[in-house]
This record gives structure tokens, sequence and C-alpha cells, in this order.
């Protein structure tokens, strides 16, 4: 009998026992086809999905590999239906295949004449086609290039797109990096960490794609670095102008890029240069039913685009995005879980995914800082238990997320951890207006002008302000290194990547080496109670286990 | 002669050996057993006892017995010689051996030597057991009726055949018609020599393929020269002066050859107005068509000059009626140049099959051993919890199924399977008071795990159900129906089982090599689990052990060709249910990845203890730890021991499935077990115990948080009240019902509630001398029936606490005591598995009696019908000893006519009718020989 590390079920999921001498190397094995869907402290769990396994294809691994190394790690019999499945989901990929013909421009080819067959006669995909060049080759409309990628991935034959990508326009960009310590970024000298090198490599041996990395461990950096390899005119998209602001204050840092050659792209100013900077939110605006600014994305020669935070990415992008097959496309994400199931779109529109590091790992190497995650759980005063008991549904979680106990003990904790940079983040403006008055805080909320946020952040950055109130506004992009405490007093419902993101404003390693901490008040039970376990449920996966203390 | 009798003395002079092995060849024979000699010949010659025998046969076997009861005389027999010269590609050396192994098997007997005293009376002769020519059908081997069993069952057949032969003048012995070739066209000169010598006298004695004239008539026909010649006769002799079919077809219209070709497989075929007028002289014309049975009407045009017709009018096909026409025996013969069998096949097919690994192998069967038990068990959960209403079509619904499927995560078709399955181990039974299937209280749970699976696959083995027809058909069959029950499912089951091993031994053993790696490295992308990783490996030695760790796994087709040479007769009836019997294979893990596996291979050969070993070699020890995370879930990382399982599964949700076992905790869960009456700190030192990690601090939490909330109200069950305006009152009923008669309960100073019904109260209050008054009748409370989330006791009635496997054994036992175990080698041949032990106290039994006592037991009606078919084929008249009405017997000499259904059909010359007679009721037969050829004595 085998003694490996991995437990393969035949529902397709993997463990991983981490204590098992054998683990890191099975880890890495087994990364390249399947998902990391759970990482607590003893036993990951990692799921085998066609996505994956056409992932493990589209980076060369072919099905004996995979069924190798189940084999070879797994520590009981592996279900031989699953064998089966996997070789035949695998052997789904590449029989289309999308190629450039020096005749017909973009054409689709096969070898396996049913299969294609099959594709034409779709309803939906039909369409897309030009005419029978001959029995296994057919015209693909160079338009409809993502489209087509998208639908047959919906059909369950992927096509390997080896049509190639534009070069766009040159425009050398070099990256400052020295070969300082690069565990202190803080030092002016700095150089590209061993898994961002990694992620870039990844990336750009596949051509397009996803890169996954834990908040705080520089996807900025990795983005850059992309920028540095391609050597062309890039365009960048954003969540907001804020996060603009922050690629461009990184990119000049980072890369020989001057303030001339950055453009920002937003609602306040568009400008369009070498290295241009948007945000969605203006490329999705809307005027007498047309998107005036989508020209933005194809108008010009881009090189390379980049997807800030690409699980945020609206769908209207996602309709663009299918237009730009030809160009690189670089995907940036701390989670790649979208709320409204959207994985297979990212991959079949900007790339299958090219790099992922469990969070944990990155903590271990020393790039993020560690974390301890605090859920402090408070008891309603009686009053309000017996308006809550009686509220309608609609009103209750408010009722309990902004109970006034709630601000008493955000008063108190805030007093253990005096001197230290401290958020406090929040969903309800009443509540934070109250805990800010409270604490005498500033308050950040959407009303607050950008100029007003900047100066803020750069206050507490340089450490003038220790403590500061913020709304949903800071949930991303959002860069303060020195913050080492948050506490969460309500939260959206029951949004896990939300979560995450605020957990990952902490994780900009600290300059001593200290630990974060996270607390997040919850109402006892109430509604607040089982919100908070669910978001608290990818955190728990990756291995930030909350410990749950009483309020003091 | 009888062959009964001579089967009767054949088995009683058999030695002890010969005897185990035919009982344990054919374990019918014995069930229940024989009382004596006779007893045990009748049924082995029993047309039902032959047809199991006859499946048991191989290519060659049944090859060689066809070609007996085609050639031997049925009286007489016939030489190994003989036979052999009638299969073609055959040699006596192969023919002999076979020929004792159907002997051994009682299918053929030794003819008796004449006279019986000496010893070396030239070679031996091979008789076959007489009603095998019915149960091998009208047609052995494809050939039709010779001329004279068709000038005797067809009216009007000899007549016609007497106008041919006038007609053609080859009545008197020669063959004047054609006895010199046409000049010009010269036949070989060796055909032609023995064509002119040769008389039927002459070709009778060779033993080369020269064909010879076989069948009943074929050795006492008469053939006196002036005497009226039978025409039938005359046919035969006419064409055994051919040595093959080119000078017999001389001169034939074109198209012949390949119409008779048709008659390969059959010799019925249908023509169109076949009863012709074959006297006024034919025109050569165009072809004209036949085919077998089913050919269309068109084929089938009277043309004059055409084949049929030149056939027809040369007698060589013979018309049945005006629609079909039958090809006699000897022409068939002729067409083969003299052989019943064309193609001998001494060998079993050999293709090169693929190889897998056997690491993959072994994978795969020991997964689906883990999936078998664990699916198993999470079924008997549920049926436990929600039994299975039955239709009132029988079986169970399909959407009952399908619920059941979607809880063990499997698909439908699995899940039928497994409910089969079940119920063929008795682990599930129809309780016919709710006409629900149930699960039984089975020791099977108890078991360790190895001998949960032999459990499971000793039950599947000898199954009288094919799982795979559920789901068929239409109306569809439903699972557990009755519309799945095959009498024949435990033989076909294991003679497919048994094919299978044997292909697999055959393609281990046989030469693997050069043909495995031509095809390994020929398999393309997507045959990866087939592959081998050829990576860089191109040294011979490397080659050769990758090799040896491959092995064959056959395809169906393959499985399927095997089986048609080992049992050609019922591959027929397999062919539909082979698919099933692999399938279910690979579920029990009986085969990995098609291949057969070493425990496979145990299994069939019924070495349970092997298997045994085997099994529990492989299978890994159960945890007894799981490992607790900070997520709210334990994983155990392998099997976990039941009883841990159990209460896991209270404490938490499974969740997924796999050998680990993946639980969550919800408060939701924490709670049930509260209401299971857990203690919050017993729960955690359950978890401390078990877990190898400390028990994280959110669970700890979890759990207290929970148990806080637990209990906030009570529940309780009472059926009547008590209440009063007085606590004093109250406190001394409580205190006077010392005994607890009453059964109260106080739950508030002035209240009090009873488990009695509120009139028993009534009356225990009265007895202990207070007057209660009587609540309104409508807010009595009646005794309830307690309904809910209880588990439904399983049934207790049938306890079953023996796997099938084990009762063998434990019979085996009772009846030799555990000392005497047979050899290996007999235990290997004992095909379905009965023990040895019964076949030596049949074997004793037989021993203690006389071999027949005539008159008496099972063998008298056989050997009366024996006797009377045999005095209708002689023509003989008999003395028939029969039973009057009044009981008293009767003698009377009469000519049977026929005998079939039980009775017999006799001409009474004295009353000059006819007379039926119920073969019970005959007591005796003797012939008279000498007796009149025909009709009238």
């Amino acid at each position: 009998m085998n003694d490996g590390p991995l437990i393969v079920q035949s529902d397709k999921t993997i463990l991983l026992e981490t204590g098992h001498p054998q683990a890191t190397e099975a880890r890495h094995a087994i990364a390249a086809f399947a998902e990391l869907e759970r990482a607590p402290e003893h036993m990951h769990s990692y799921r085998i999905t066609p996505l994956g396994l056409w992932n493990a294809r589209a980076a060369g691994l072919d099905a004996e590999q995979v069924l190798d190394t189940l084999l070879m790690y797994s520590r009981f019999p592996v279900p031989h239906p699953l064998l089966i499945d996997i070789e035949e989901v695998m052997a789904r990929y590449g029989r289309l295949r999308l190629e450039k013909d020096p005749i017909h421009g973009l054409v689709m080819r096969t070898n396996d004449f049913p299969v294609l067959e099959e594709v034409i006669h779709a309803k939906k995909i039909g369409p897309l086609l030009g005419p029978r060049i001959d029995p296994l080759t057919v015209v693909v409309h160079s338009s409809q290039r993502g489209a087509l990628k998208q639908l047959l991935l919906k059909a369950g034959w992927p096509a390997e797109d080896l049509a190639g990508y534009v070069d766009g326009t040159p425009h050398p960009i070099a990256l400052t990096a020295g070969d300082a310590d690069a565990v202190a970024p803080k030092s002016g000298a700095w150089s590209l960490r061993p898994y961002q090198n990694l992620a870039v490599e990844n990336f750009w041996a596949g051509g397009s794609g996803v890169v996954v990395l834990p908040c705080g461990a520089g996807k900025t950096i990795v983005g850059a670095a992309a920028m540095a390899v391609s050597g062309t005119t890039t365009l960048i998209l954003v969540t907001n102008t804020l996060s603009a602001r922050q690629w461009k204050a990184e990119l000049l840092k980072r890369t020989s890029l001057t303030e001339a050659e950055i453009g920002e792209y937003s609602g306040a100013v568009k400008e369009v240069r070498p290295v241009t900077i948007a945000t969605y939110q203006v490329l999705t605006m809307r005027r007498g039913g047309l998107y005036p600014h989508l020209e933005l994305l194809d108008g010009n020669d881009w090189g390379l685009i980049i997807y800030d935070e690409v699980h945020l990415l609206p769908a209207p992008i996602f309709r663009m995005t299918a237009d730009l097959q030809a160009r690189r496309r670089l995907g940036l994400t701390a989670t790649l879980v979208r709320e409204d199931g959207r994985e297979g779109e990212v991959f079949s529109l900007i790339g299958p995914k090219r790099y992922d590091a469990p969070w944990k790992d990155i903590e271990a190497q020393g790039y993020i800082a560690p974390a301890d995650c605090v859920e402090v759980r408070i008891d309603l005063p009686r009053d309000e238990r017996m308006a809550y008991a009686m509220a309608d549904d609609a009103d209750k979680y408010r009722l309990c997320a902004s109970s006034e106990s709630k601000s008493e003990v955000v008063e108190r904790l805030v007093a253990t951890h005096a001197g230290e940079q401290l958020l406090v983040i929040g969903q309800y403006i009443d509540q934070l207006d109250e805990i800010a008055e409270r604490l005498g805080a500033p308050l950040i909320k959407g009303e607050t002008s950008v100029k007003e946020r900047e100066r803020l952040f750069d206050e507490f950055r340089r450490g003038v302000i220790h403590t500061l109130v913020v709304s949903k506004v800071a949930n991303f992009s959002i860069d303060l290194p020195e913050a080492s405490v948050a506490i969460q007093v309500s939260g959206s419902f029951g949004s896990r990547q939300e979560e995450a993101q605020r957990l990952g404003r902490l994780m900009r390693p600290k300059a001593d080496g200290r630990t974060a901490r996270f607390y997040t008040l919850v109402a006892r039970d109430t509604v607040d109670a089982d919100f908070a376990a669910k978001r608290q449920r990818f955190l728990a996966e990756q291995g930030y286990a909350y410990r749950i203390i009483d309020a003091p | 002669m009888s062959t009964l009798r001579l089967l009767i003395s054949d088995l009683a002079a058999r030695p002890d050996s010969s005897l185990l092995r035919l009982l344990s060849l054919r374990p019918e024979l014995m069930d229940p057993a024989a009382a004596d000699f006779a007893a045990l010949a009748t049924r082995a010659s029993s047309r039902a006892g032959l047809a199991r025998a006859l499946d048991l046969l191989n290519q060659p076997q049944l090859q060689v017995l066809t070609s007996l009861i085609v050639m031997a005389d049925p009286d007489s027999g016939a030489t190994a010689a003989r036979i052999a010269s009638a299969v073609a590609g055959a040699t006596v050396e192969q023919v002999a051996p076979l020929l004792d192994q159907l002997h051994e098997l009682a299918l053929v007997l030794h003819a008796p030597l004449d006279p019986p005293d000496t010893d070396d009376a030239g070679p031996r002769l091979f008789l076959a057991v007489t009603s095998l020519r019915e149960v091998l059908g009208a047609h052995p081997a494809g050939l039709g009726r010779n001329y004279v069993e068709l000038a005797e069952a067809l009216p009007g057949c000899r007549d016609r055949l007497a106008g041919i032969v006038a007609r053609m003048g080859h009545g008197h012995g020669s063959v004047p018609g054609r006895a010199a070739p046409p000049a010009g066209n010269p036949p070989d000169g060796e055909l032609a020599r023995q064509r002119t010598d040769g008389g039927p006298d002459a070709t009778g004695q060779q033993a080369g393929p020269a064909p010879e004239v076989p069948g009943q008539q074929a050795g006492p026909a008469p053939s006196v020269p002036g005497q009226r010649t039978d025409p039938a006769a005359e046919m035969q002799r006419f064409l055994a002066s051919f040595t093959g079919p080119e000078l017999l077809l001389e001169g034939a219209p074109e198209g012949t050859s390949e119409l008779l070709a048709k008659f390969e497989s059959g010799p019925m075929g249908r023509v169109g107005h076949a009863l012709r007028d074959l006297s006024p002289a034919s025109a050569p014309g165009g072809g004209e068509g036949v085919s077998s049975a089913a050919a269309s009407q068109n084929a089938a045009r009277h043309n004059p000059g055409g084949a049929v017709e030149w056939l027809l009018r040369r007698g060589l096909l013979i018309p049945l009626d005006d629609d079909h026409v039958e090809l006699p025996r000897e022409v068939g013969l002729l067409l083969r140049h003299g052989s019943v069998i064309t193609s001998f096949a001494p060998e079993s097919p050999s293709r090169p099959a693929a190889h897998i690994r056997a690491t993959l192998r072994d994978n795969a069967s020991m997964g689906a051993v883990a999936s078998v038990l664990r699916t198993m068990a999470r079924l008997l959960d549920s049926v436990e919890d929600a039994p299975l209403a039955t239709l009132r079509a029988g079986g169970v619904g399909v959407r009952s199924v399908r619920t059941l499927a979607r809880d063990l995560d499997v698909e439908m078709a699995q899940s039928y399977f497994y409910l089969e399955l079940a119920a063929m181990a008795k682990l599930i039974s129809l309780d016919p008071d709710t006409s629900q299937w149930r699960a039984t209280a089975s020791a099977w749970r108890s078991r360790d795990r190895a001998e949960q699976w032999l459990w499971l696959t000793s039950a599947w083995l000898d199954a009288g159900r094919m799982p795979s027809l559920v789901g068929s058909g239409s109306p569809a069959v439903n699972v557990l129906a009755g519309e799945a029950n095959r009498a024949d499912a435990p033989a076909l089951r294991n003679t497919s089982l048994q094919v299978l091993a044997a292909l697999h031994l055959s393609l281990t053993q046989g030469a693997v090599p050069a043909t495995v790696a031509a095809g390994s490295s020929q398999e393309g992308t997507g045959q990866a689990i087939a592959g081998q990783d050829g990576a860089g490996v191109s040294g011979a030695d490397q080659a050769a052990a990758i090799l040896a760790s491959m092995v064959p796994a056959p395809t169906i087709g393959q499985v399927l060709e095997h089986y048609a040479w080992h049992h050609p007769r019922p591959a027929r009836r397999v062919a539909n249910a082979l698919a099933g019997f692999l399938a279910e294979a690979e579920i029990l893990g009986l085969t990995g990845a098609a291949a057969l596996t070493d425990l496979g291979l145990a299994v069939i050969d019924r070495d349970w203890d092997a298997a045994l070993a085997l099994l529990t070699g492989a299978l890994p020890e159960p945890v007894e730890h799981v490992l607790l995370q900070g997520d709210l879930t334990a994983v155990a990382p392998g099997f976990l021991s039941p009883a841990l399982s159990a209460e896991l599964s209270l404490l938490a949700e499974p969740e997924g499935s796999g050998t680990a076992g993946v639980f969550r905790f919800t408060p939701a869960s924490i709670q049930r077990a509260l209401a299971a009456g857990r203690t919050a700190s017993g729960i955690l030192n359950f978890l401390a115990t078990h877990s190898v990690t400390p028990v994280p601090q959110p669970l700890e939490y979890l759990v207290q948080d929970a148990a806080a909330r637990h209990g906030r109200f009570t529940v309780g069950a009472a059926s009547a009240f008590i209440s009063t305006e007085n606590p004093e009152l109250l406190a001394e009923l409580l205190a006077g019902d010392m005994d607890a008669h009453l059964g109260l309960t106080a739950i508030s100073p002035t209240v009090a509630v009873s488990t009695l019904t509120s009139a028993e109260l009534a009356r225990g209050m009265l007895d202990a001398g207070h007057s209660p008054a009587l609540a309104d009748s409508d807010s009595t409370p009646e005794p309830n029936e307690v309904v809910g989330g209880t588990r439904r006791a399983a049934l207790p009635a049938k306890h079953e606490a023996v796997a099938p496997y084990e009762t063998a054994r434990l019979l085996a036992a009772e009846e030799t005591g555990p000392e005497e175990t047979g050899t290996d080698e007999t235990r290997r041949g004992n095909a379905v598995g009965l023990p040895l032990g019964l076949a030596a106290a049949q074997l004793n039994l037989l021993r203690s009696r006389p071999a027949w006592s005539p008159g008496l037991g099972e063998s008298a009606p056989a050997l009366v019908r024996e006797q009377l078919q045999r005095a209708i084929r002689a023509g003989t008249d008999v003395w028939l000893t029969t039973v009057r009405s009044d009981g008293g017997p009767e003698r009377l000499r009469l000519h049977p006519v026929t005998v079939m259904e039980g009775r017999v059909r006799a001409f009474d010359p004295d009353r000059a009718s006819e007379r039926i007679f119920s073969i019970h009721r005959v007591m005796e037969v003797e012939l008279i020989d000498g007796s009149g050829k025909k009709g009238t004595p």
C-alpha cells in the first residue's frame, strides 16, 4: 500500500495532508491541474474541474502525466471512473484549434471531423463561422474569436488558440529592480521576488492568462514586470481612480517610465499615453445606448492589456474583451472567486490561470504579514434584542449589525491598540459616523472627495493619524502598508471576497515583522452571526482560522 | 441395445474418482440425491439433464459429439477413426481424448463388445446417449435428414423418388446415366475410377475421406439385386458413388453451386412451387433463386431451366411442401466433401488483447472494492431510514430509486445494481405486510471489510437474477421486480467468469511480448490509461520489465469469442448478458479496468480463503482518528472505523464521498447531537480523544454556544393530566403514588401529567380513594403513536448471520467433518461450488444399493420409452404389459407407431384399431424379433 500525501475522493476532490513529508512535492504536482478549494491547517482540498484540466492541457500537460501524478502520490486507490473521466475531459481540449491561415485569415481546424460537425451545427456557434474551406477547416470571423472561444468552452470543446497575438506598438519599458533584499521594499532598491518572477514567466509563456496572488503580495509589480517583458504600449484597467493613481505611483517607482508616458483615463482626466490607466467605470459608462469610451480599447494598438482585480470585471468589459483576443491579456486578482460564478468566462476570455499560490505559502516565505483573525461575539442588550426580535426581516441585519454596543467595543479595542495604525471598516454610514465621532477619527466614505481621500490616506501612511474610519470605498486596491489592525464592524451580508479583501489591507509586511490583527464584531444569536460565518469561509479555507472571543 | 441400460452398467462400473468428477461437473444429477445408479443414469440421459450437459461442452467436444451422432449407427456405434474422418482437420489422436471427456460426462458410451467376453476385438466403438439426438435438434451440424428418413416422413416422397430413379435410370446398382463421362470432358482420373468400380460396399469399408452414406439405414439397407428396391436406398447408393460435389454437379445450370452454398448453415430452404410436376422435359434457361427460409418471394419464381429445377429433377432437393425444400443429408455431406464438421477448432481462438499496467488494474480494483462497501453501507442506512415501497406492477419505482441514487451519489444504472446486490445478499428483504423493501437485521455490518465484500460477491455469483435487465425492455423492468429473475443466471454468470479466467491465464502465460509492444506504442492520444510511459524507454531490459508489469484487458468481444469456443451452445444466450456480467464484475472489483485481478481469480475459483487473505492484505486498516480543522471540519484520512463514523455522522454533516470521510460541524448538527442525548462536555471529550490535532477554538466555541441554546424548551410525552386548585392535594397524591402506578410527573404545583390514559388514571385514582372529575371529552388526550424521526426498527424476523460463501462451507463441514477436504484439483474443477461432501454422500448412497431394480424408480418410464422408440425404429412389434384401469396387468401384442408427450400410440392388430397408452402405466416392453418389416404383423 502506497503511503502518499494525497487522498483522491470519488467526488473529484483531492485531499492533501499538509504534514506529510511529500506534501510540498505533491502540491506542486497537482497544482497544475486541480484548483485549490480549501486550505485549512491540516488537510487542503483541491478540486478537479474540466476548467482546471483544460488549463493543464493549455500548459502542456497530458492526461497520462495527470494520472501518473495521482497514482504516484495517492495513499488509497484512485477511483477508476475518475481516471477515465480525466482522460476524456482532457482529450476534449485542442480537438479544435484556432489558427492563422495565410489566405483565409483566422480559421478553425480539427482532426476530428464529427466534432467540427457538431459545433458547426450548434445553434449559437454556427453564425460565428464563415465558409468551410475543406472538411476539417472552417473560416472564423476574426471579430468573433473571443465569442467563439467562449461558446466552444460552454459546449465542452475548448479550442486551443494558436493564432498568436499582434505585437502592438513597441515602447521599451525597463524595471528599476536592483539586487537588494527583496523583503524590504522601503529601502529603495528592490528586486523581483521568486514567485513574481515565476508568475511573469508563466504568463508570458502562455500568452494570456490570470495570475492569482494574495493581497499585499505585489501584484502591481507582476504587472510592471509583464510590461517590461512585453516592451509595448499597455492599457491597464483598474477598479477606481484612487487605484489608478496608486498604479501610476508604483509604475513610476518600479519602472523606467516617466510621468509623461503614463496617462490616466478616468472620470476626471482623459489622457491617452503609451501606458494608459483606465477605470472600469469610465469604460462602462453609457450614454444614449452607446459606450463612448469603448474605442479606447480597440482604437489604439496596445501590445498588452492588464485587468486589475479581474474578479470584479464587469459584464460589459467581458463583452468588449471578447473582441480583443489578438492582444495579450493579463488578469490579476487575489481571490478568483466570482460571486456570479463567471470563472469560465475569465478562463475563455482573459485566459487560463497561469499562477496561483496559497496565501499561507507566501506568508511562510515572509512576503505578506502573518495575520490573526478574531471574531468578537457581542451580546445585544435586552432592549436591542427585543427590537431585533420584533423587526421585519428586511431590517434585521441592519439592526444587529449596527448595534450600539458594537461602538463601545470598538472604543475599547482601539484603546488596547493605542499607537498602532488602525482601520475601522463598516457598511452602514450612520454607524461609521457615530464611531468616527466617538473616536475622534476622520471618516472616508463615498462622498469624500478624491483629493480629501488622498490626503487622509497619505497622512495615515506617514503616521500622522493613527486611526481611520472607512466605508466600503476602501475595500480594494488601497495600499496602506503600515496598517496593522483592522476592526470590521459590519460587512455586506455574506460576501466572501469582501472579507478577504479587507483582511488584505493589512497584509503588507510590516517593517518590524508584526502580526496583523483583524477583528470582526458579530452580534450573537442574530443573522449577523450567520453572515459572518459565511464571510469567514473563504479565509478559513485559506487557513486563516478565526479565534472567537466574547466581547471584552 | 438400450443406451440407458448401458449407461447404468457403465456408471456402476466406474471408479469412485470418475463418479466424483461426473457429479462435480453435473451437480444437478444429485439434487436431490439419486436413489440408485438407474436413477442417476435416467437423470443423466433425460432431455433436461442433457441440455445442461451440452451447455458445458466446448467447441471441439461439441464438434466431435455432433460428428458421432451423424456418423454412428445408433445401435452399434462408431470407432474414433470413423468419427475423426468426418471432422475436417482432426486426427484420431485429437479426437480420442475428446471422446474420453464426453464419456466422463456420460454423454458418450462404449458400445458393448460383441461377443462380450473377448478382450481385444479391434477398436472400441462409441455410442451417443439416445436422447442426445433430440436435444441436439433435427439438423445436427446443419445437415438435413437422409433419404430414408425423408421417404418415411413425407407422404408421396417415396413415389417421387421412385419416379426420379426410374427416369435417371440409376436404379440397378449401377449408374448407367452417368457411368461414362461425356466425351471431351474427362473427369479427374482417380475420381472416375473410384466412381466406376466403387459400389456402396467398397466405399463403406474405407476409413479415408471417401464419403459414406451414414444414417440409420446405412448398414442393414437391403440391396439385394433383383428385389424390388427402395428408391431412397437407390438414391443413397447413387450418391455414395461420388467422391466430391464436382461430378455430381456436372452439367448443372449456372448458379447451382451458389444456391447450394446457402444450405451451409441449415438444410431447409424456401422456393416457389416446390411440388412442381417434373415429368415434362425442361428447357435450359436463366438462373433461379432459392434462399434459406426467409428469402423474398420473387426469388422463387418457377423457372424451368433454373438450378432449383435441376436439383429437384435429380432428387438432390426434396420438397417438403409446395414452398419448402430440404437438402438430404447425403447431398449435404457430399457438398462438404464428406465432413460433418468443416472446420475443427481444437484450440481456443487467440488474438492479442490490449494490455494495461498491473498497478492501474489493482488501483481500479481496490478502488472499486472500497467503493462497493461504502456505497452498500450508505444504501443500507438510507433504506433503514426510508424503506422502499413496491409498485403494484412489481419492483421499486423509478422515483424512489432516483432519490436513492442521489443519496448514494451514483448513477441510476449503478443504483439498480446496488439495490439488486443488497437483495441478493439478503441485506434488504421484502416485508410482506407493508410491501416495502427494508433492511434486514444482518450480521453483515459487523463483519470486517474483507468478509463484507466476500459476502456480497459470493451472493452475486449464485444469484438467479440479472440486474442488467433492469431498466431495459418496454415497459422497462423495475428494479427488484420479478421480470429480472433468470434461472440460468448463475450458470451463465459462472461460465462467463470462468471463460474470463481461462482467457486471462492463456493471455498471461501465452506469448505476450511482440504484439503487445507493437500495440501499445501505436496507441494514440487519449489512451493514457492503456498506455505505458514510453518516454525515453528504449533498452530491452526496460521494455521487458514494463511487459512483465502489464496485464491483459480483453474486450467484451474477445470474451464473447472465447465463450463461443468454451461453451458454444449457451453463447447466444450469454451474448446479451455478458456486458452486464462484466460491468458488474468491474463494480465489484473482480476486474480492474477490464483486466482480471488475482482477487477475481480466487473468487472465480471459489477459493474463499485466498480471496480473504488477498483482500485483508490490500485493504488499509480502519483509522481511529480524525483531523479537526479551523474551518469546522473533521477529516478522517482513510476508512474510518464504523463506530467512530456513526458518532461523527451524528455530530456533523458528512460531506462529499470517497475513501476519506469529511465532516462539517454546524450549529444544527451539534444541536441534533445534543437532542440525541450528548452533552457539550461529552462531545468535546469525544473530539479531543479522537483527534490527533488539538480541538480548534472556533469548534469548541460552536459546541458550547449550541449547548447554551439547547434545552430552553423541554418536550415530554404524556397522555392524561391532573389539575387541581389545591397544591397540597396534588402533593399528597404524588406522595401516595409510591409505586408509580399512575406514572405521574408534576409539572407545576397544581398540574401533573401521567403516561396512563385518562380513563386508566381516573380508575387508579378512584382505587386510591380520590374522586376525580373527567375533563371534557374533546380535551381528553387520546393515546397517540409516537411519530417522528426515530429510525424504524429493522426487520427482526430473518436474521442473516451467515454469508453466502460460508453456507457451502458449513454444509460441507456438517456432511464430512472438518478434516475431509478435497484436493486442490477437485476443488478447482468444482464449477458451481457444491461442497465435495455432498458428492461423497451421493457416492456412498449409490454404492450401498444395487445398480438397478427393474420396474422401479425413476428409470422405468425412460426405459419403456427407449424400448418403444427402438421398436418403432426397427418396425417391430412388441409385447406390452400395461396396467388396466382396474389395476390389473394386461399383456398385449402391439405395433407401436409414435411416442410423444408421455404417451405411446400403437396399432392393435387384434382389434384392428389404434390405441393410446400412458407411458407411466406401461410396466414392461418386450421386442418381438422377426416380425414383418412394415405395418401389419
